[in-house]
C-alpha cells in the first residue's frame, strides 16, 4: 500500500524523497528532526533506533530549530521512560525506541506519563514476550500488555509507515495532549530494507511545528507548580473520569493530523484501513506487517473469483469501533489475526474489541452504524515470535471461513489441533519479481552486502526488499538472507519460498536441509568454491541436488570469495567479514535485473561506488576502496559451470 | 548562558493555572470542607496541578492542644528554633525601631499592636553588636508563631537551650491572638541585609526567599524529614534565589504530606513520578535545563531511604555516573516510614520494624545496615555528605557544598521518625545528635575536589572523639554507645530485659556499628 | 518531653524581684534571666496590666503566690 501512496504521492506539495530504509530508519530520519531528545535503552529490536539516533547525537545533529539533540542512555527502559517523562515536564520533545520486555518494563511509567498529558512518542519494536521463552522476534503481546496506559497506539505494515506515522501521531499527540506509541513489527519492519520515500525537513517542520511553541514546561521555577500530586477520595475519582475530556480529543486529533498528512504527501492514513472491500464477502483483519501480506494474498484469491477484502486496524488506541463495524458489517464471515495469543481472555484483544464493537452496534449503542446481524467472526493467532506467516496461510483462513469452517479460533503457521494447513502457498509476488536467498554465516558481511545490493537497486529505481533471518544466536551460524526486486511494490513480509537466485556463500550449505528448496524452473545457484576447474566444483555438488538442478535447468556459477577477500581486505579483521561483499559482484554479473538496466559496466561501478560509500564511508577510504574492488572481482571473476558438465552429453541422449 | 548547545532561548511558561481561582475555589471548598461533595469533576482536578504555595491556606489550628509561647527576655536569638521547626510555624524577623514604631503605628488594634512590639527584644546579636559599631544601628529580634501551621510538637522548645520557649495550652481565647499577631508579622518588611551575615549559616532563615517550603504539609508532628526538607531549601534560596531551584520526588512520605490534592507547601516547582525512579526523572529535566541554558538552576531529588538505598537504587547509581549536576538529599528514616514502618536495607540490625519484626525466634531486622554514601563514594567524582539536621552547620555546609559542586551530589540525612522510632514529639534533632554521638549514625564529607587520596576527601570533623571508638562525655564520663541510643528509642526497646540488659542481638548490631565506625575512621586516615 | 507552661511566677525577695516559668505540674522550671525585663513586667504588673509578652497566649500569673488578674480580664 505505501508505494501505492508513493505513487499518488507524485502530485503532492511533498512527494517524498526516494531511497530505500529499514522501519528503522525512517524512524530515526523524523524523530532526529523534530525531537530535542531521546532517552532510550538497548533491547532488540529497537536498538536499531536508538544506535541511529544515538550516531545523530554524537554527529553534533542539531533538529530542524536549530537544538543539537541530546542521548541519553540510562539503566534500564523503566529510566529511560522517565527520563523521557523528565524531560518532558520540563517542556521539551523527546522520544524513545523499545520493545518486549523493555516496554513491559516501563508499564508504570506510561501511566505517569499520560496522567501528566505529556505527548511523548515512543517507538516500538513490537516483540514477543518472556512467557513461553525469550523470543527476540515479532509479537503483539507486549504492546496489548500496555494498551490500557492511556496512550495512543498506531500500527504500521511497513517502514514506509512507520515513519510517516511518527510524524503524523507527533502532531496528533500535541494537538491532544496525550502521548503516542508509534508501533512497527520487530525485525520484519524494522530491520526490513524496502523502497521508501523520506519526509522532507521542511515538510516536517511546518507539520510538527517548533516545539518552544507547541509545549509547555510544567517545571518551570519561574512559574512553580506541583506536578504528581496525591488524590484521596474527595478528589481521584473526579480526577479521573475527567480526563475523558482530553481523551475525547484523541480521535480527532489522530484523524485530521492523518488527513493533512495525506494532502501534503499523497500517502494516505487512516484510523482504520480497508482494502477491497467494497463488495467482499469475506475479510482478514488484523494489526500490522503481515497484513500488507494478506492484502497481496487477497489480490490473488479475487484472481481466483473469490470475494475478499482486508481490513487493517492501524489504530488500536484510541480504538475505532464504529469505523471497524462500518468496514466489516456487509462481509458473512471475518477472521482476526493476531500475533499474540491469550487463551484464558474472552477472545485475543483485537478480537475482543471487534466483537464488543458489533455488539454494541447490534444494540443500538449511539455512534455506531445500525445492523442487523453480525458477521461470523473467526479468531486466529499467527506470526508469534516471527513465525512465518505466508499467503497460503491466508488462503487457508479464507477457504475456512467459506466453508463455515470449525473452530472458530485457529492457528496458522505450526503443527497443531488447532492449525489450518494451506492448501498451498502461492507465489504472490508482482509479476516479473526476481527475488534471491542467500545461506551464509554470521560474520561473513552477507546481511550488509544484501542491503548494500538493496539500496544499489533502489537507486536504480527498481522496488526492491531486503532483510536477513535474524536467530538469536551470535557469529559463527548459518544466516540466510533474502532479497526481492521488481518492477511494482512488494507487499509480501514473508520468507521468500519462490526465488530465482541462492547465492551459498556457506560451503556447508548442503549439509543442513537442500538450500534449492524453492529456486525456480531456469533459476541460478552460486557456490562458494575453492575449486578453479568447473567440473570439481560441480563433482563437489551432493548427487540429490545435482538432479535437481538438472531438472529445473539451473544455472550454476562459482568463485572463491574467500580468497578474493584475503586479497583485497586492508586489515586481518576485515578477511573474513569481506567475503559476503563479494557477491555483489557476482549478483550484478548474473541477475537480469541489472542487464535490464541497460547500463556498462562503468556506469555500474559509479553508482555502486556510490552506495559502497553510503555505508562504509564512515570506516575510511581505504575500506572503500577495498569492497569496491571486492565488488570489481567478484563482477569480473565469477564463472560459470558450463551446460556441458552438469549435463553430458551422452546422459542427455540417455535422457 | 555561553554553552555552545544552547540554541533556544527558553520563553517563561504560560501561566497554566489561574492560581487566585484556584485558591478561592478549590482551596476554599478544602478548607470548608465541602470539597468531596460539591466540587466537580472538571478538567482542574483531572490535571492534578497545584500552583505553588497552596498549603499556606491550610488551618491546623485545632489539631494540637498547645502551641509555644515566647519569652523575648530570655531569647539570645540563636535561631534554632526557627532552623529545626519541620512545619516553618515559628519564625524570627530583626526590625530596627524606627520601622517597627513606624509599621506598628498601622496596626489599629491596640492589644495586637502591644503584642507585636512586646515580641521584639534586644540582643547581643542584632542590638548590642550593631550598636557598638554604630549608635543607631542596631535591630530588634523578634519570634513569631503561626498557630495556623504549628502542629504542636515542641521541637521548638527543645531546641531552646536560654528557656524563651515553653509550650502553652490553647484556649479559645489566645487562638484568635496569635492569629492577628500573625497577620501583622507577615506585614512587617523582610528583615533588611543589613542584619543578615552572608557567614553565619544561621541567619538565613531571617529571609523571605529562603521559606521555599512553607508550612501546612500533612506530614506527623515533629517530622525529622520536614526540617531537612526545609533547611536544604533554605541554603540553596539563600545562595541562588528561589527561582533558581526545582524538585524530583519519589514517592515516600515526602510526597504524600506535601503533596495531597490541593495542598502544596513550596514554592518552588515540584514533581513526583514514581517510587523508584526519582534521580532517571531528574535526568530527563536536568538534560531539557541544560539545553535551555539553565545549567546555573539546582536541582534536587528527595527520596527516603526505601527510595534510594533499594527500589531506586539503580537509577540512583546510573545518575551518578551521568555527570549531571543533580543534588540527591536521602531522608534516611530506617525504614518505609510511608507504608507504616517495613524494615529497609538502612534499618539497623535489631530494629523491630514491620516484615522484620522482633518475634519469640526472630529478634527484629537480623541483617546489618546498607551503607549508600559509602556506596555512593565509590561512584567516580560524586561529592558525599552523611549529615543530620541537628548538626545545622554541618548540613548547611554540606547543602551548599553540593550546590556548587558542579556533578551528582548525595546528602544523607538522618530524619527522625516518631511513630516508627518509637520516639517523643520533640525529639527529632536530639535523637539524631544521639545517633551521630553514638556512631549509630556517623556524619561526614566526601568531597571529590578535595584531594587524590580517600583520606584527603573525607572529613568526619563533627563527630565527638573522632578518633576514638566511642565518644565519652567529658564531664559525666559516660561512655555513649549504640546500646546507649538504641535504649533512647521505642523500636530497640525488646532487646532490653527488665534489668535493662541488652539482648546478644543488640550487641551484634553494635559491633556492627563499631566496624562500619572503624571503616570510616579508616577511609578518612583517622586511624 | 513538652515543657508545658503552668504559670509565669513574680516573686519579691530581699534582692528584688524574681521571675520563674513553672512547668509540667512543678516538674520543670525556666529561670528567667534578664533583670530589667522583669523589673519592667513588675511595672506593668503595679498599673494592673499583664506584662506584655503575656498578652500573647495568656498565661496563668502568680504574683507572691497569688493569682494575678489584670484590670480588663475577668
Ligand atoms: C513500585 C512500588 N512499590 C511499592 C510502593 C509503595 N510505597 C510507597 S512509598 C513506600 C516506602 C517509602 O519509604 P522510603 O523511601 O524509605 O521513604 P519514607 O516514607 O520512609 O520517607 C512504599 C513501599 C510504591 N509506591 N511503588
Ligand atoms: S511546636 Fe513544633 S510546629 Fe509548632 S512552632 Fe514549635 S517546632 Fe514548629
Ligand atoms: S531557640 Fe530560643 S533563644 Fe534561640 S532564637 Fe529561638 S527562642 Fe530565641
Ligand atoms: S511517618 Fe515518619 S517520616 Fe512520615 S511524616 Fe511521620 S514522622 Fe515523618
Amino acid at each position: 500500500m505505501s508505494q501505492s501512496k508513493a505513487e499518488s504521492g507524485k502530485s503532492a506539495p511533498f512527494p517524498g524523497i526516494p531511497t530505500t530504509a529499514d522501519g528503522s530508519e525512517t524512524v530515526v530520519w523524523v524523530e532526529t528532526k523534530i525531537t530535542q531528545s531521546a532517552c532510550a535503552y538497548p533491547i532488540t529490536s529497537s536498538s536499531k533506533m536508538g544506535e541511529g539516533y544515538n550516531l545523530a547525537v554524537s554527529n553534533g545533529t542539531k533538529n530542524l530549530w536549530d537544538d543539537t539533540i541530546i542521548f541519553l542512555e540510562p539503566e534500564s527502559e523503566h529510566s529511560a521512560a522517565t527520563a523521557c517523562e523528565g524531560f518532558a515536564l520540563a517542556g521539551g520533545r523527546t522520544t524513545t525506541f523499545t520493545s518486549g520486555q523493555g516496554l513491559v518494563l516501563m508499564k508504570e511509567v506510561l501511566y505517569t506519563i499520560s496522567g501528566k498529558g505529556l505527548p511523548i512518542v515512543f517507538h516500538i519494536g513490537a516483540r514477543a514476550l518472556t512467557s513461553q521463552s525469550l523470543n527476540v522476534h515479532a509479537g503483539h503481546d507486549d504492546v496489548m500488555a500496555v494498551a490500557d496506559c492511556g496512550w495512543g497506539m498506531v500500527f504500521g505494515m511497513n517502514g514506509q509507515a512507520s515513519g510517516d506515522l511518527a510524524a503524523i501521531v507527533r502532531r496528533a499527540a500535541e494537538d491532544c495532549g496525550r502521548p503516542f506509541m508509534n508501533v512497527q513489527d520487530g525485525f520484519l519492519t524494522t530491520h526490513t530494507v524496502e523502497s521508501t520515500l523520506l519526509a522532507e525537513p521542511e515538510l516536517l517542520k511546518d507539520f510538527v511545528g517548533s516545539p518552544s511553541e507547541r509545549l509547555t514546561s510544567l517545571f518551570d521555577p519561574h512559574n512553580p507548580i506541583m506536578t504528581g500530586t496525591v488524590q484521596n477520595q474527595d478528589s481521584y475519582m473526579k480526577g479521573k473520569i475527567a480526563q475523558r475530556a482530553y481523551y475525547d480529543d484523541m480521535m480527532p486529533a489522530l484523524k485530521s493530523a492523518m488527513e493533512e498528512w495525506g494532502r501534503l504527501t499523497g500517502r494516505e492514513y487512516s484510523v482504520v484501513e480497508p482494502y477491497r472491500m467494497d463488495d467482499a464477502e469475506y475479510a482478514l483483519v488484523g494489526m500490522g506487517s503481515m497484513m500488507e501480506t494478506a492484502m497481496a494474498s487477497a489480490d490473488y484469491l479475487r484472481e481466483q473469483g473469490k470475494k475478499v477484502g482486508v481490513v487493517h486496524v492501524s489504530a488500536f488506541r484510541p480504538f475505532p469501533g464504529p469505523e471497524i463495524v462500518e468496514a466489516l458489517k456487509n462481509v458473512k464471515a471475518f477472521a482476526v489475526i493476531e500475533r499474540m495469543d491469550n487463551p484464558i481472555a474472552q477472545s485475543n484483544p483485537l478480537t475482543a474489541e471487534i466483537k464488543s464493537s458489533f455488539a454494541d452496534a447490534l444494540t443500538g449503542h449511539a455512534g455506531y452504524p445500525t445492523i442487523d446481524t453480525i458477521p461470523v467472526i473467526y479468531s486466529g493467532s499467527a506470526g508469534l515470535g516471527s513465525r512465518d506467516v505466508r499467503p497460503g496461510d491466508f488462503v487457508a483462513t479464507c477457504a475456512h471461513m467459506w466453508n463455515n469452517g470449525e473452530p472458530r479460533y485457529f492457528v496458522l503457521g505450526i503443527k497443531h489441533d488447532l492449525a489450518l494447513d494451506p492448501p498451498f502457498d502461492p507465489d504472490i509476488r508482482p509479476t516479473g519479481s526476481f527475488s534471491m536467498r542467500g545461506h551464509s554465516v554470521g560474520g561473513f558481511g552477507s546481511v550488509t552486502t544484501n542491503k548494500v545490493i538493496a539500496s544499489f537497486l533502489g537507486e536504480l529505481g527498481w522496488s526492491v526488499q531486503a532483510y536477513p533471518k535474524y536467530g538469536s544466536e551470535k557469529k559463527g551460524l548459518p544466516t540466510t538472507y533474502f532479497l526481492s526486486v521488481a518492477t511494482e511494490p512488494i507487499r509480501t513480509h514473508c520468507e521468500m519460498n519462490h526465488v530465482e537466485f541462492v547465492p551459498l556463500n556457506d560451503v556447508n550449505a548442503f549439509q543442513y536441509g537442500n538450500p534449492l528448496g524453492g529456486l525456480q524452473e531456469d533459476g541460478m545457484l552460486f557456490i562458494q568454491s575453492d575449486k578453479t576447474d568447473p567440473a570439481e566444483v560441480w563433482s563437489a555438488i551432493p548427487y540429490e541436488s545435482q538432479e535437481i538442478i538438472r531438472k529445473r535447468n539451473i544455472r550454476v556459477f562459482a568463485l572463491n570469495t574467500v580468497k578474493i577477500a584475503r586479497e583485497v581486505a586492508p586489515t586481518a579483521d576485515l578477511e573474513m567479514r569481506m567475503q559476503g561483499i563479494v557477491l555483489a559482484g557476482i549478483f550484478l554479473r548474473v541477475s537480469p535485473i541489472v542487464e535490464a538496466a541497460n547500463a556498462t559496466k562503468e556506469d555500474l561501478f559509479v553508482r555502486i561506488e556510490d552506495a559502497l560509500r553510503k555505508w562504509f564511508g564512515k570506516r575510511g577510504e581505504a575500506v572503500v576502496q577495498a569492497n569496491v574492488q571486492a565488488v570489481s572481482r567478484g563482477y569480473e571473476e565469477v564463472f560459470e559451470i558450463p551446460a556441458a558438465i552438469i549435463t553430458p552429453p551422452q546422459e542427455a541422449e540417455v535422457a | 548562558m555561553s554553552d555552545a548547545n544552547t540554541t533556544d532561548a527558553p520563553k517563561p511558561s504560560p501561566a497554566l493555572l489561574d492560581i487566585d481561582e484556584f485558591n478561592r475555589r478549590i482551596v476554599g471548598a478544602y478548607n470548608r470542607g465541602v470539597a468531596e461533595k460539591e466540587l466537580e469533576a472538571d478538567t482542574a482536578t483531572a490535571l492534578s496541578v497545584v500552583p505553588a504555595g497552596t498549603a499556606v491556606l491550610r488551618d491546623f489550628s485545632y489539631i494540637a492542644p498547645e502551641l509555644p509561647i515566647y519569652d523575648p527576655s530570655n531569647c539570645i536569638a540563636c535561631m534554632e528554633c526557627v532552623i529545626e521547626c519541620p512545619d516553618t510555624a515559628i519564625l524570627a524577623k530583626v526590625v530596627h525601631p524606627d520601622t517597627l514604631d513606624e509599621e506598628t503605628a498601622k496596626i489599629s488594634d491596640p492589644d495586637v499592636r502591644e503584642a507585636v512590639r512586646s515580641r521584639f527584644t534586644k540582643t547581643k546579636k542584632y542590638w548590642d553588636a550593631y550598636e557598638r559599631k554604630e549608635e543607631g544601628s542596631g535591630g530588634l529580634f523578634g519570634i513569631f508563631i503561626d498557630p495556623t501551621k504549628c502542629k504542636g510538637c515542641a521541637e521548638c522548645v527543645d531546641q531552646c537551650d536560654d528557656f524563651a520557649l515553653s509550650m502553652l495550652q490553647k484556649t479559645d481565647k489566645n487562638i484568635p491572638q496569635y492569629r492577628q499577631t500573625w497577620n501583622a508579622y507577615e506585614n512587617l518588611p523582610d528583615t533588611s541585609p543589613d542584619y543578615i551575615n552572608e557567614r553565619l549559616l544561621t541567619d538565613m532563615m531571617l529571609t523571605e526567599r529562603t521559606l521555599l517550603y512553607a508550612g501546612g504539609a500533612g506530614s506527623c508532628a515533629g517530622c525529622g524529614e520536614g526540617s531537612a526538607i526545609r533547611m536544604m531549601l533554605a541554603a540553596t534560596g539563600f545562595k541562588h534565589g528561589a527561582e533558581q531551584v526545582g524538585i524530583v520526588a519519589a514517592t515516600g512520605c515526602n510526597t504524600v504530606y506535601a503533596a495531597t490534592y490541593p495542598y502544596n507547601p513550596y514554592r518552588i516547582p515540584w514533581t513526583n513520578s514514581l517510587f523508584e525512579n526519582a534521580p532517571a526523572d531528574a535526568m530527563g529535566i536536568r538534560a531539557r535545563w541544560n539545553q535551555m541554558g539553565w545549567q546555573d538552576k539546582k536541582l534536587w531529588v528527595l527520596g527516603g531511604d526505601g527510595a534510594m538505598n533499594d527500589i531506586g537504587f539503580q537509577s540512583l547509581s546510573r545518575m551518578m555516573l551521568s555527570g549531571m549536576d543533580i543534588n540527591v538529599l536521602v531522608l534516611d528514616t530506617q525504614v518505609y516510614s510511608n507504608t507504616g514502618g517495613q524494615a529497609s536495607t538502612a534499618s539497623y540490625t535489631g530494629q523491630n520494624t514491620k516484615m522484620s519484626f522482633h518475634g519469640t525466634a526472630i529478634k527484629g531486622k537480623t541483617e546489618k545496615r546498607k551503607e549508600l554514601a559509602q556506596i555512593c563514594m565509590m561512584h567516580p567524582d560524586v561529592y558525599v555528605a552523611q549529615t543530620t539536621c541537628a548538626d545545622f552547620n554541618h548540613f548547611y555546609k554540606a547543602v551548599m557544598a553540593a550546590n556548587e559542586y558542579p556533578g551528582p551530589a548525595i546528602i544523607n540525612v538522618y530524619t527522625t521518625c516518631q511513630p516508627e522510632h518509637g520516639v517523643a514529639d520533640d525529639m527529632a534533632s536530639a535523637q539524631a545528635r544521639l545517633a551521630k554521638e553514638s556512631r549509630a549514625f556517623p556524619i561526614f564529607i566526601h568531597d571529590p575536589q578535595a584531594g587524590d587520596l580517600l583520606k584527603e576527601r573525607i572529613d568526619l570533623r563533627g563527630n565527638p572523639s573522632a578518633r576514638a571508638d566511642w565518644y565519652t562525655v567529658p564531664k559525666t564520663g559516660e561512655v555513649i554507645d549504640f546500646i546507649t541510643f538504641a535504649r533512647s528509642e521505642g523500636r530497640f526497646a525488646k532487646h532490653f530485659d527488665a534489668d535493662g540488659n541488652p539482648s546478644d542481638e543488640l550487641l551484634a548490631a553494635k559491633e556492627d556499628r563499631l566496624r562500619n565506625w572503624r571503616m570510616l575512621q579508616e577511609l578518612a586516615g583517622n586511624i | 518531653m513538652p515543657k508545658i507552661l503552668d504559670y509565669v511566677e513574680y516573686t519579691k525577695t530581699d534582692d528584688g524581684w524574681t521571675s520563674q516559668k513553672i512547668h509540667d505540674d512543678g516538674d520543670f522550671v525556666m529561670e528567667r534571666r534578664e533583670q530589667d525585663a522583669i523589673d519592667a513586667d513588675v511595672r506593668e504588673i503595679e498599673t494592673g496590666a499583664r506584662p506584655s509578652w503575656t498578652r500573647l497566649g495568656l498565661p496563668r500569673i502568680i504574683v507572691n503566690g497569688d493569682t494575678f488578674r489584670a484590670r480588663d480580664e475577668d
